[in-house]
């Protein structure tokens, strides 16, 4: 397909992803914010700040709600992703469902207009379950309404990539708290951040399905690492982006050898230690590395797949002045 | 009509009554349809037919609106029958006057014999801003200069078919043909069943065919190029390469390299052979014309000139479609098909010549003034209608340059019943055009297009019916055969 077409397409997962994750990072935070005491509530805010790259020093709630929800501007606010998916796709109308593209449509429509007190009003907890219910829905639209092909591919590869890199970010955030003992479950402070990290990634439920209601830090990490069965897990999201690649079926020297760079990244997750990481007390240096991988795959897909190398060949000269009359 | 009281305009020819009210033949089936909907039923039908048309995304884009909105291309649901011998008259006229006409280029592109012989002033062709001197001497594939065309026609008081202008550069509106088709095979089923309509649905194919009969490879790699979503015409752009199965790109997506076209894609380079481009031919290519457009393909003319690709429409082809060489086509049909030209076309004036010119100033309150250069309805002068300053002022225009305009006797363009009236609803003459398409293919193969884009002035009294002006459409019926309908 056009390299173009499959970049939109790329962007649009990975747009919808973003906004998700960062509505849901602020939900998480937002409810840890009104069970905690003041003194601590700065870090938090900070940490988001930090993990996401606004000028805000030091932000209060409402100035970090324009800047990562309502900015047209930031790359990660909401509106300025959910605005660039809808962007997308209208360009790509002929490669969505119309379903899909009336739903984007909608809502995008629905925020152009939203302010900080709308929010207020509607309730902060009330705006953040309908822009992740939008997401979810997109995501389910997409794989219901739209030819598992190339076309849907590109659209899951931006999003578990994006998914990805928003787990090694989000750990970013979390590893300096989080660098204890694992069977370290000692005061409250630290069982809550876990359980933070697990809500950022909706995974409180699952895991407490999976396993019990004990917060065991190395049963955490494995599960936002590692365990395949959970959607929104690191290896998941891998996995998935590795599946998608395996059915793009590329024979081109670097797509195949990105293939092969995913599939060993799966292996690594599947090898990893977590029980270790928080032993050796790694964990910390660890997940940099976990980032830049993400980041590595990342621009390899737009190596690939999206820039089409040029033969060398001479440049293009301007036709010199061609005659009224030709010759006899 | 009894629950109506339509009259047909004195003085213009109506296609469904004639001047005494009586339905002509081919008509009686529709007005006797008419008759049994009645004024609610008819609101209801044409109610039925935007909402379809909303639904499937037939718009067109609105330039000046930030968002791009779109809106729907008015469809009136009362269609414009055309007889079996009215249409054979017809297409065997345009099929006489496309082939003159790409002669023409292929002469004026190479030989220029018809410019030495005198028939045509040679400064009017080689001046024009649409003539490319880059295509003098190339070897255009098949002859084909005008692969894709759509005349348009009116009929005078008489219902006469006459030429009024050819449109042979990009020319649009088909897609709507067939939209405005199926929505009405939807919403009027019974009215199609008494009749027997040619079908329109077969024009993706026509045309894919045509552009394949031109290639310079076999199994050519086909695209259309697009100006991109914010170009009007751009619903038509994607709905044509879908249909036709071949890939829709812009600019960007394209390279020239080595002389060779190719476009981008995830699987690396791919060659293209024909591009059926709905870009001017001043964007085309920003090393050989306007340097700032990002529309184009570096490289793309060299690509043509060495014999690498096709075009379609060639580039140039526009010398002939210019409002000042119309005038001089049936001197083209002669001299290359040695006929008269079957179809007739409006007379006309060229300020360029002095007898013209004084006529012209002398009776501009009954001739319609057209520039040379216009298109899209702007900058047109309808005399009868103008304000006194209008006229003063399009007086001085000519005066000051007299080859950028051409005149015309105000032609009384006939009507059709169209649904106006809102909630009061009723049915009220409204003038109208005809858009004919025509395929041309290699071996001089012209096939047109059973039907076509009949455009109505929605507004009272209006004699401009393009669709960025408040024109809206209506579907055209062209008979399969004689039938009942003498």
């Amino acid at each position: 397909m056009l390299s173009r077409i499959a970049r939109g397409l790329y962007g649009i997962g990975r747009s919808i992803e973003r906004a998700q994750n960062v509505i849901r990072v602020l939900e998480v935070n937002h409810k840890m914010n009104l069970e905690r005491d003041r003194e601590s509530e700065q870090s938090i805010w900070l940490a988001i700040a930090e993990a996401f790259h606004t000028q805000s020093d030091p932000p209060s709630e409402s100035i970090l709600y324009q800047e990562l929800v309502l900015s047209f501007d930031h790359p990660h606010a909401v509106r300025a992703c959910i605005r660039s998916a809808r962007d997308q796709g209208r360009a790509m109308r002929d490669h969505i469902s119309e379903e899909m593209w009336l739903h984007l449509n909608g809502t995008y429509l629905s925020l152009s207009e939203l302010t900080f007190a709308d929010i207020l009003r509607e309730g902060r907890s009330e705006f953040n379950r309908r822009i992740e219910t939008f997401c979810d829905a997109f995501h389910g639209l997409a794989d219901d309404t739209m030819i598992h092909g190339p076309a849907w591919r590109f659209l899951r590869i931006g999003k578990f990539l994006e998914r990805a890199s928003m787990i090694c970010r989000i750990l970013d955030i979390k590893r300096k708290v989080l660098a204890l003992a694992p069977d370290d479950e000692g005061r409250p402070i630290d069982v809550h951040q876990w359980q933070a990290l697990l809500r950022s990634l909706s995974g409180y439920e699952p895991y407490r399905r999976a396993y019990d209601a004990r917060i065991m830090p190395s049963r955490v990490l494995e599960f936002v690492l590692q365990r395949a069965d959970f959607p929104r897990s690191l290896g998941h999201a891998v996995q998935q982006v590795a599946k998608e690649l395996r059915g793009l079926n590329s024979d081109r020297a670097a797509q195949i050898e990105l293939h092969q760079a995913v599939e060993v990244f799966v292996e690594q997750l599947r090898m990893l230690d977590a029980h270790e990481l928080l032993r050796s007390g790694s964990l910390e240096s660890h997940v940099p590395l976990l980032s830049r991988r993400c980041e590595e795959i990342s621009s390899r897909m737009e190596a690939s797949f999206f820039v089409s190398v040029r033969p060398a060949s001479a440049p293009i000269l301007p036709i010199p002045h061609a005659g009224l009359v030709p010759q006899q | 009509m009894s629950w109506n009281g339509y009259r047909p305009l004195a003085g213009y020819y109506d296609v469904m009554l004639d001047a005494d009210g009586s339905s002509r033949p081919a008509s009686r089936h529709l007005l006797e349809h008419l008759e049994i909907l009645g004024p609610q039923g008819l609101s209801s039908v044409q109610r039925s037919a935007e909402l379809s048309l909303l639904n499937q995304g037939i718009t067109f884009t609105v330039y000046s609106d930030a968002r791009g909105t779109e809106k729907i291309f008015p469809l009136d649901v009362v269609p414009r029958i055309v007889t079996h011998s009215e249409w054979q008259r017809l297409e065997a006229g345009l099929v006489q006057r496309l082939q003159a006409l790409n002669l023409f280029l292929r002469d004026v592109y190479g030989a220029q014999r018809i410019l030495k012989d005198g028939i045509i002033p040679t400064d009017l062709v080689v001046n024009s801003a649409h003539f490319c001197r880059e295509l003098v001497g190339v070897d255009v594939p098949a002859g084909v200069f005008i692969h894709v065309s759509g005349t348009d026609l009116i009929q005078n008081e008489s219902g006469e078919f006459l030429v009024l202008e050819d449109n042979l550069r990009v020319p649009s509106g088909v897609s709507y043909v067939l939209e405005n088709r199926i929505v009405m095979s939807r919403v009027l089923p019974d009215l199609f069943e008494r009749y027997r309509v040619s079908p329109v649905d077969q024009y993706p194919q026509l045309l894919l065919d045509g552009l394949r009969s031109v290639a310079l490879r076999d199994d050519p790699e086909i695209a259309v190029l697009t100006p991109g979503i914010y170009n009007s015409a751009y619903f038509e752009h994607s709905f044509l390469s879908a249909q036709m199965g071949v890939r829709l790109v812009e600019g960007r997506d394209l390279v020239v390299d080595d002389d060779v076209l190719y476009m981008k894609t995830t699987s690396g380079l791919q060659r293209v052979d024909v591009l059926y481009r709905r870009v001017d031919d001043a964007f085309l290519d920003p090393i050989v014309f306007r340097t700032d457009s990002l529309l184009g393909v570096p490289g793309l003319m060299h690509a043509y000139r060495a014999g690498n690709l096709v075009l379609a429409n060639a580039p140039g082809a526009g010398v002939v479609d210019d409002k000042a060489m119309y005038a001089y086509v049936p001197r083209v049909i002669r001299y290359y098909l040695d006929q008269e030209p079957l179809l007739a076309q409006v007379p006309t004036y060229l300020c360029r010549e002095p007898k013209d010119r004084d006529y012209v100033l002398a009776h501009l309150e009954e001739l319609v003034l057209k520039p040379t250069d216009g298109s899209g309805g702007y900058g047109l002068l309808v005399g009868c209608h103008a304000t006194r300053d209008e006229l003063a002022a399009a007086r001085a225009a000519v005066r000051s340059a007299p080859e950028s305009f051409i005149a015309q006797p105000i032609q009384r363009l006939s009507t059709l019943p169209t649904l106006v009236g809102g909630s009061e609803p009723r049915l009220a003459p409204r003038h109208i055009d005809l858009r004919p398409f025509a395929v041309y293919g290699a071996r001089d193969e012209i096939s047109v297009l059973k039907g076509g884009l009949t455009r109505v002035a929605l507004r009272e009294g209006s004699l401009v019916v393009n669709s960025s002006q408040g024109g809206g459409s209506k579907d055209t019926w062209v008979l399969r055969d004689e039938g009942e309908h003498a």
